[in-house]
């Protein structure tokens, strides 16, 4: 036990002490806090000009309808659209919108002429406008106030119920989705990257042959889940930096891009503003939707597959790595432990659309993929035997895959020159000693 | 329980540190080790000798415990060999190994700790190492910045950090200059007269001369020959003397004396079992030949290992 603590120790320390760890830890935030931030800010930065856009309305519905802003100004112009046409840019103007003469029931030809392309906001801003418009043209035609209209409209939203044991929960199926998708994807993420940490430190000790006086020391069984559990370790502490550093980031770009939202939703579509009353009722209900998921045991389910799928998962990839005898006999040897990962993930993806297809059901018992569907199917309620099975089948799965990488990896640890097949790895199980 | 004990007590006084009865060892389809038994004399320096993937690498990896026999026992100071002896072995396996991107201290702490040493106990001893080799300020450089050299300097003081009874060294010369090839012979023998009990695996035969007391050779898993240096050098001499002479060689030879080289002032004869050194003399003077040296040349190991390996191989 004293040598397994020191294995860790030094797996753990000599990863954690390099450069590498904390310049992936502090940027991986970043650049997750960019990915969401650049194209927000990108869209509404519009170079600080707006597009003064000329307008010909030769229907005589817009006049004074349209309404400028930062993005786009509006100017209604009198004259010869050929004219226009020629000389919009002398005249100081970015576009054209020609609105032709038509009928309200069939509104065609309503043309923007520029020499480059609207930005894809003011686009849909302008043909929200010019639609809104139309619309309330046609109800008022009907003899309909528009504003009376809107004070009709109401907001549907259907309310899924979960009956289970303990009484019923409301739920909601994008929340739902959203989790469990959340979480599937984390969960694969996870397993790769510190399947292969596990796998690349096999074959480093390899290839730099230290291994044989480290097993002339400690058996390899040691040797090899002490590199296992030292790497979780370093996953775990990577974790909880990166909870950390996101929450911070997050906050902190929140606090930046929030207004910009909220203006953006304002201006996009009027329509759909909310209520105070039903803004309330929406976050109300999203609260509701989450508490029915009951996060400790969410969480506590997430570690649970998170340490047995990762234990799984990186004594297999362990025994790859010791089959190897270079990072490029990896790509032949990894893909039967890829794989099951890529299909568990296929797998995820169809749960999360429907929760309840056999194919998820059988795959949330198969340990291979149970640590990434299960989880995914977690949030939209899974009977509490089922869970169970799952739980059991996959420590059942991880004590074997224990048992069968730990045979593959004290012969293949010391196994130098030869090309490894498969099949030769399948004999190494019935090596003894 | 009882009588284990007691076997026990008697046999640390044994002159055998380690002893391996009728190990064999099977991989696939080949036999890498067949029916081996070896004594390995406590405090003596041990050759284990034999060509490449003669089954050297394997019956090592066996004594310590990276793998296990197939069938047969080891004794390892009296006992049954178990995982605790491991604390007492020290191995330097032929290919080299150490962390590339670890500093040379922790790296050693590291691996005397797996040993069983304190943290302490084991800076204390680095420290000394460290001042014996002159490495004074080597504690934190990284191993990839060392020459291949250096690297061996520290893969040795890796292996005998934690004092082993038992120090097995495969290879160890190579890749060293002169000046620290002296300094780890030395450090061998100094190692065997404070203890140590040292198997050299290697097939650099001068170097067996030089350093071994005892050896083994080992060819296709099989042990062919084993005992002290001398005797095995004795036990193969083929009856032949060198003598130099002043003068003319006008020697008439008798039917059990046969001339094998001559060279101006030195003839190699070669005699008949049974005859004795003074048998040759005796003929000799008779002749009224002037003898200026007389001595019986013994087979190096080298060309002993090279004939029984050459008659291995036609067998």
């Amino acid at each position: 036990m004293r040598k397994i603590l020191l294995v860790i120790r030094r797996e753990y320390l000599s990863r954690v002490r390099q450069k590498s760890f904390w310049i992936t830890t502090f940027l991986a935030p970043i650049g997750m806090a960019l990915l969401v931030a650049v194209p927000v800010f990108l869209s509404t930065y519009s170079g600080g000009t707006a597009e003064k856009v000329a307008v010909v309305d030769l229907s005589g519905l817009f006049e004074g309808k349209l309404v400028s802003d930062e993005t786009i100004t509006f100017t209604f112009v009198d004259g010869d659209t050929d004219r226009w046409k020629a000389d919009y840019k002398k005249e100081g103007y970015s576009g054209l919108l020609l609105i032709p003469k038509f009928s309200p029931e069939s509104p065609s030809g309503i043309t923007y002429y520029s020499d480059r392309q609207l930005g894809i906001i003011a686009q849909s801003l302008l043909a929200q406008q010019l639609n809104q418009e139309l619309k309330n043209e046609q109800l008022r035609k009907a003899g309909i106030n528009p504003d009376d209209l809107k004070k009709l409209s109401v907001e549907v939203s259907l309310d899924t119920v979960i009956i289970g044991s303990d009484g019923e929960k409301s739920g909601d199926t994008s929340v739902a989705t959203g989790i469990g998708y959340g979480m599937g994807l984390l969960m694969y993420i996870v397993l790769i990257i510190y399947g292969v940490m596990v796998m690349r430190g096999v074959i480093e000790e390899k290839t730099t042959r230290i291994v044989e006086i480290i097993v002339s020391s400690v058996k390899p069984f040691q040797l090899m889940m002490g590199k296992i559990l030292g790497i979780a370790a370093v996953g775990i502490t990577q974790f909880i930096l990166w909870v950390v550093l996101g929450f911070l980031a997050t906050t902190g770009v929140g606090l930046l891009v929030s207004p910009i939202l909220m203006q953006r939703a304002a201006t996009l579509s009027p329509a759909a503003q909310l209520a105070p009353g039903q803004q309330a009722q929406v976050t109300n209900s999203l609260l509701a939707s989450l508490s029915a998921i009951n996060l400790p045991m969410m969480l506590g389910l997430f570690l649970f597959y998170f340490v047995f799928g990762y234990l799984l998962y990186a004594s297999l990839f362990a025994a790859i790595g010791s089959a190897a005898n270079d990072e490029g006999d990896v790509q032949s040897l990894s893909f039967p432990v890829t794989i099951p990962i890529i299909i568990a993930m296929f797998i995820m993806l169809s749960t999360i659309q429907n929760p309840n297809n056999p194919v998820t059901f059988w795959a949330s018992f198969i340990p291979l993929f149970s640590p990434v569907v299960m989880l995914a199917r977690i949030p939209f309620g899974v009977p509490p035997w089922e869970i169970g099975v799952s739980m059991a089948l996959l420590v059942g799965g991880f004590i074997g895959a224990t048992w069968m990488a730990a045979k593959i990896y004290r012969t293949g640890i010391l196994m130098y020159g030869k090309k490894i097949t498969l099949r030769e790895l399948g004999k190494w199980l019935f090596y003894r000693g | 329980m009882d009588k284990n004990c007691k076997l026990s007590k008697e046999n640390k006084n044994m002159p055998t540190l380690l002893a391996l009865r009728d190990i064999t060892k099977q991989y696939a389809n080949t036999l890498a080790v067949n029916h081996v038994s070896l004594e390995i004399p406590r405090q003596s320096i041990f050759g284990l000798l034999g060509p490449n993937g003669a089954g050297k690498t394997s019956l090592i990896r066996i004594i310590t415990q990276i793998t296990v026999a197939d069938s047969g026992e080891i004794l390892f100071d009296g006992e049954k060999l178990r995982s605790e002896h491991t604390s007492q072995i020290g191995y330097m396996p032929e290919e080299r190994g150490l962390y590339k991107r670890m500093r040379v201290g922790e790296q050693l702490l590291y691996l005397a700790q797996l040993k069983g040493l304190s943290a302490v106990a084991a800076r204390k001893k680095i420290g000394e190492l460290f001042e014996r080799f002159s490495m004074e300020n080597w504690w934190k450089k990284k191993v990839e910045e060392l020459s291949k050299g250096m690297q061996q300097k520290v893969q040795f003081i890796a292996t005998i950090l934690h004092e082993p009874k038992l120090l097995i060294l495969d290879e160890p010369f190579t890749g060293l200059d002169p000046i620290n090839a002296d300094l780890i012979t030395e450090e061998i023998h100094r190692l065997r007269d404070n203890g140590a009990t040292i198997i050299f695996s290697t097939h650099r035969m001068e170097q067996v001369e030089e350093l071994c007391d005892n050896i083994a050779l080992i060819n296709h898993g099989k042990k062919i020959l084993e005992g002290k240096v001398i005797d095995i050098r004795q036990q193969f001499k083929k009856q032949e003397f060198s003598i130099r002479f002043a003068g003319m060689w006008k020697l008439v030879p008798p039917e059990w004396l046969h001339v094998k080289e001559s060279h101006s002032g030195e003839v190699i004869v070669n005699v008949s079992q049974g005859k004795l050194p003074n048998d040759i003399l005796r003929a000799v003077i008779n002749d009224g030949i002037q003898i200026v040296g007389f001595n019986e040349l013994l087979p190096s190991i080298h060309d002993i290992f090279i004939s029984l390996v050459k008659g291995d191989e036609h067998a």
